[in-house]
């Protein structure tokens, strides 16, 4: 049946059975009800009119809300995360990426690993990928070797791996052993203008800390695996909250923008 | 409530033409300025003007112990909303009343909050678009109001039905700028402070109401001070005002101070008058009456608390003094004046307002004490911080005599003081020296500042007593606490034959701040005498006081000693520090064979002057132009043995310029010339008219400054040959 509704400027009215709703331009819903009003589609309409609902059908069962605050599987979401679903959510990507991720995620055996990671992924914009890992930058010599010791190849392909006892866990001590990434605002810091930046997987429970210096911008990790050289300005790099690679045009391993049209 | 509008005066007419009424153009402008325009902080206004209005429904419909509901916005549930359980609204009530500015039902009582009619529009600050959920006995009504194309307001049903909710109103609209949840969340937190019941605030899990923290509650019922706050504030119907009367010093006087205090002061609905935006008060003459009445009614109990107070100490010095320390806060300051008007306590006087004159100091004329009391007076202040005691001398006034000429009086005032005190000479001689000392080495609390003065009483007659009792009864009797006998006072302890009781100052320059100011010279501590290397020699300058005694000089100017030193070129004398040793110790330091009197080692200095240095001193006055001092380069290039160049040069040879004043050298000279069996300077003087006799036969010698050598040997050689050597 056909709901009263209102639009104008802004804002949208409906009213569903005794009960008003109302939704602004920048609600996380606002198009899809619009779109569905203007098809006469109500059952759409209903569905997508309350931002909450539209979340927790989302989130599949693993999202609970209380309040504002959102938890997944029972444990309060950190706000990094939470953003990054509704991202996610609003541009059309399915759950199953962040359930990877958060699986992963609780799979790292430091606590404190993961407290800092909630950081440094609050601070810096990075995509998770399709099986749940994130994306960041590393700097590399010319010939992909690293920049401090020169003596490991971070070659497109290459998976880097050291025992986990071996990376300092100490984020205090900031300049020490692992396996590093960064976020954009350290590349300006580290290397020099013959150095190449490269593009590195981790997944999350690989890593062991954010060093506090630089504004939690970099982290070492245990393992990682580079996915492609950056081939674009840093600052296009990541445009999407789940990407597989950067938006390089040489080392693009392709597939990662043609998600298919999620329906909820 | 009821509004204050004022009285219809009937206006009377005659001999006019058309007589036409003034019109309100129901236009998208007028309403945006009713709605939008009228209220600077728009969240704030909004969430206030409905709950008052929620508040209002709950009291029309009895429930005022019901709390209301409020939905702040978040990102899931992004809307505000306010349900209250009130009376609700029927259809008519919506579409007629609800929607019509300026139309309220509530002008009749003074039970309500709101008045004006304009509340229930003031989502449209904010919003183009909120709905309202009206339900009354059964009925259940969902409008939405908008503003239309032309930029009217409009309202339009969007269901009806029978409902078993209970009554009451739920205005909601939609938040569209997520930064804005912060903005209704902290401003809920603001407008519901003074609410007497809270609502039920859900959207935010954190939310908290501020609870104001008081210093004084019920100053007078439904008055209290607030903490670490300087604002006062009118609560009237759950909404504090700021109090920002115009003019305030005018309207209020004194009673002013009372709102720098921090109070707030509850009125009942109606009791003032408020701007259309309910944002501040309106100042009308009630509204000043009303709150000027609270204030007075605050201030007559605070008078009654201060008089209690003040009339338990008996001390008419320490009643002056709390009087005064009241009179400096600003809680008390009204009070403290009613209190002086009405009891005329001693020692105290209200005097336009200047609080330095609240305290009123005794006076006693100067042969007033000598020939009542037997008492003659010195006094000496101290300051907190300092180690030093500044005599003071008594005051005086010009006093027009019957004939018409003026005569100075002479008097004493006594300071009223928590530090004042009174010292009794006991002893023979040092009553004053002694109490100089015991306070200077007395140190004081850490919130005692300040300077304090203390008086030494003594006798005039020595064989008769000071008629203390009648001296003191004729200042309103100070507390016996502050009078103290000299012979009771810490006393100094003599230099007895050790460098630890030796003081030595050091003479230093103080930096005067400025670029182009001189720099001033004083003494500075150094320490005892034992904390100085005994291996060394040191020089020292005896003083009285800070002025050092001189064996040459009555007007010693330390300042140009100490340049004259320092700028005499004499090694041995520049390099000195000066300190300074206290008259009492000299005997005992000049037991001290490495403590020498500076003024012995300058006549010593000067008078060993040898050949060397003043052969140095010569050169440095005579040769400005570097030419005259000995260079073998250029006598080698000189042809003529007997050149005068060369007699003169030769004269310098081996020696160096120092550095000097010649001034510095002739002043101390002078100073010393008693002693000094050679003067420098006459050889100087010897030798400048030697030089000259040179340049005048080599006029373009001082031109050669920076030739080279054999140019210079050229040119003496040139006029050697023309003018002849002998």
């Amino acid at each position: 049946m056909a709901y009263p509704y209102l639009i104008q400027g802004k804002n949208i009215v409906v009213v569903i059975g005794n009960k008003s709703h109302t939704i602004s331009k920048t609600h996380i819903t606002y198009q899809k009800v619009l779109d569905a009003i203007k098809a006469g589609d109500w059952d759409t309409v209903k569905d997508v009119i309350e931002p909450k609902k539209v979340v927790l059908n989302y989130g599949q069962g693993n999202v609970s809300v209380q309040g504002e605050t959102l938890f997944w599987k029972g444990v309060e979401m950190h706000n990094a995360l939470s953003k990054r679903m509704i991202q996610m959510l609003q541009d059309g990507f399915p759950i199953e990426p962040l359930v990877f991720f958060m699986e992963n995620l609780m799979s790292n055996p430091s606590k404190r690993a993961v407290t800092e990671l909630y950081g440094f992924l609050e601070k810096n914009n990075l995509p998770i990928t399709p099986e749940g890992h994130f994306l960041a930058y590393k700097r590399v010599r010319n010939d992909f070797m690293d920049i401090h010791s020169g003596t490991f190849s971070n070659a497109p392909g290459m998976i880097c791996e050291m025992e986990r006892n071996q990376v300092d866990d100490d984020q205090n001590r900031t300049c020490s052993t692992g396996l590093h990434f960064c976020s954009i605002d350290y590349l300006p810091h580290f290397g020099n203008s013959d150095s190449r930046t490269v593009i590195v997987k981790i997944n999350p429970r690989d890593v062991v800390s954010i060093p506090n210096d630089y504004n939690n911008a970099k982290g070492r990790a245990c393992r990682y695996e580079v996915v492609g050289e950056l081939g674009v300005d840093p600052e296009e790099a990541f445009t999407a909250p789940v990407q597989e690679n950067a938006n390089t045009t040489s080392y693009d391993m392709g597939g990662s923008q043609d998600w298919p049209n999620p329906q909820y | 409530m009821l509004l204050h509008t004022a009285p219809q005066n009937e206006a009377i007419l005659s001999n006019v033409g058309e007589v036409g009424d003034f019109k309100i153009k129901a236009s998208a402008k007028a309403f945006a300025i009713l709605s939008s325009g009228l209220y600077a902080n728009k969240i704030r206004a909004i969430v206030r003007e409905l709950s008052c209005n929620a508040v209002d429904s709950h009291v029309a419909a009895g429930k005022t112990d019901v709390p209301f509901d409020v939905h702040l916005p978040n990102d899931l549930e992004p809307w505000f909303s306010i349900r209250d359980y009130g009376t609700g609204l029927s259809h008519e009530q919506v579409t007629q009343i609800y929607t019509t500015y300026f139309e309220s039902t509530k002008t009749t009582s003074n039970e309500y909050i709101g008045a004006l009619g304009l509340g229930s529009k003031s989502p449209f600050a904010y919003t183009d678009n909120f709905t309202v959920t009206a339900v009354q006995n059964g009925k259940k009504g969902i409008y939405s109001a908008f503003i239309n194309g032309q930029g009217v307001p409009s309202i339009a049903q969007m269901m009806t039905e029978d409902s078993a909710e209970p009554n009451g109103v739920e205005v909601k609209f939609s938040v569209n700028d997520r930064y804005d949840y912060s903005k209704f969340r902290d401003e809920a937190r603001h407008v519901y402070t003074y609410f007497k019941l809270r609502p039920v605030v859900t959207g935010y899990n954190g939310f908290d109401f501020i609870d104001v923290a008081y210093d004084t509650e019920n100053i007078i019922p439904g008055v209290h001070s607030y903490k670490n706050s300087y604002h006062s504030k009118a609560v009237m119907g759950n909404i504090a005002y700021p109090i920002e009367i115009p003019n305030a010093d005018k309207v209020l006087g004194e009673l002013r101070v009372l709102l720098n205090c921090g109070l707030e002061m509850h009125f009942a609905i109606g009791e003032l008058d408020f701007q259309a935006s309910r944002e501040g008060l309106s100042y009308i003459p009630q509204t000043i009456e009303a709150i000027k009445a609270k204030l007075v009614a605050v201030n007559s109990a605070l008078t009654s608390v201060l008089a209690k107070e003040a009339d338990a100490i008996d001390n008419l010095w320490e009643r002056a003094l709390f009087l005064s320390n009241k009179r400096s806060q600003d809680l008390w300051k009204a009070a403290v004046g009613e209190y002086v008007t009405k009891n005329k306590p001693a020692l105290v006087q209200l005097d336009n307002n200047r609080y330095w004159d609240f305290l009123q100091s005794p006076k006693v004329m100067v042969d007033e004490l000598a020939k009542k009391y037997n008492i003659s007076v010195t006094a000496f202040s101290h300051h907190s911080g300092g180690t030093t005691c500044t005599s003071l001398s008594n005051d005086y006034d010009h006093e027009k005599q019957a004939d018409g000429t003026v005569k100075t009086v002479y008097y004493w005032q006594f300071n009223v003081d928590k530090g004042t005190r009174f010292v009794i000479n006991d002893l023979n001689i040092g009553a004053t020296e002694r109490a100089k000392f015991h306070w200077k080495n007395t140190p004081r609390d850490a919130d005692d500042r300040g300077s304090h003065v203390v008086y030494v009483l003594s006798k005039i007659d020595k064989t008769r007593p000071m008629l203390l009792k009648q001296f003191f009864a004729a200042i309103n009797n100070p507390p016996d606490a502050w009078k103290t006998d000299a012979s009771t006072l810490k006393q100094k302890e003599r230099a007895t034959g050790s460098l630890k009781n030796v003081t030595v100052l050091s003479l230093q320059e103080r930096n005067s701040g400025g670029y182009y100011r001189s720099k001033e010279m004083v003494w500075r501590d150094a320490g005892k005498a034992d904390s100085f290397d005994s291996t060394k020699t040191y020089y020292y300058l005896p003083l009285t006081g800070f002025n050092p005694i001189s064996k040459v000089s009555n007007g010693f100017d330390v300042k140009r000693f100490f340049n004259d030193l320092k700028d005499c070129g004499i090694e041995t004398l520049r390099s000195k520090t000066i300190y300074g040793v206290r008259k009492g110790d000299i005997e005992f330091i000049k037991t001290q064979s490495n403590w020498i009197n500076i003024e012995d080692h300058i006549t010593k200095e000067l008078n060993s002057i040898d050949n060397k240095l003043t052969m140095s001193l010569v050169l440095q006055a005579v040769d400005n132009f570097n030419l005259l001092s000995y260079n073998d380069n250029i006598v080698y290039n000189v042809e003529a043995v007997d050149s005068p160049y060369v007699k003169l040069v030769k004269q310098f040879k081996g020696f160096e310029k120092i550095k000097y004043s010649e001034q510095s050298l002739k002043n101390l000279c002078r100073m010393y010339a008693t002693h000094v069996t050679f003067n420098p300077q006459t050889t100087v003087d010897k030798f400048v008219a030697e030089c000259k006799e040179i340049y005048q036969r080599y006029p373009l010698l001082q031109y050669l400054h920076s030739a080279p050598n054999h140019e210079v040997g050229a040119y003496i050689n040139l006029i050697d040959t023309q003018k002849g050597v002998n």
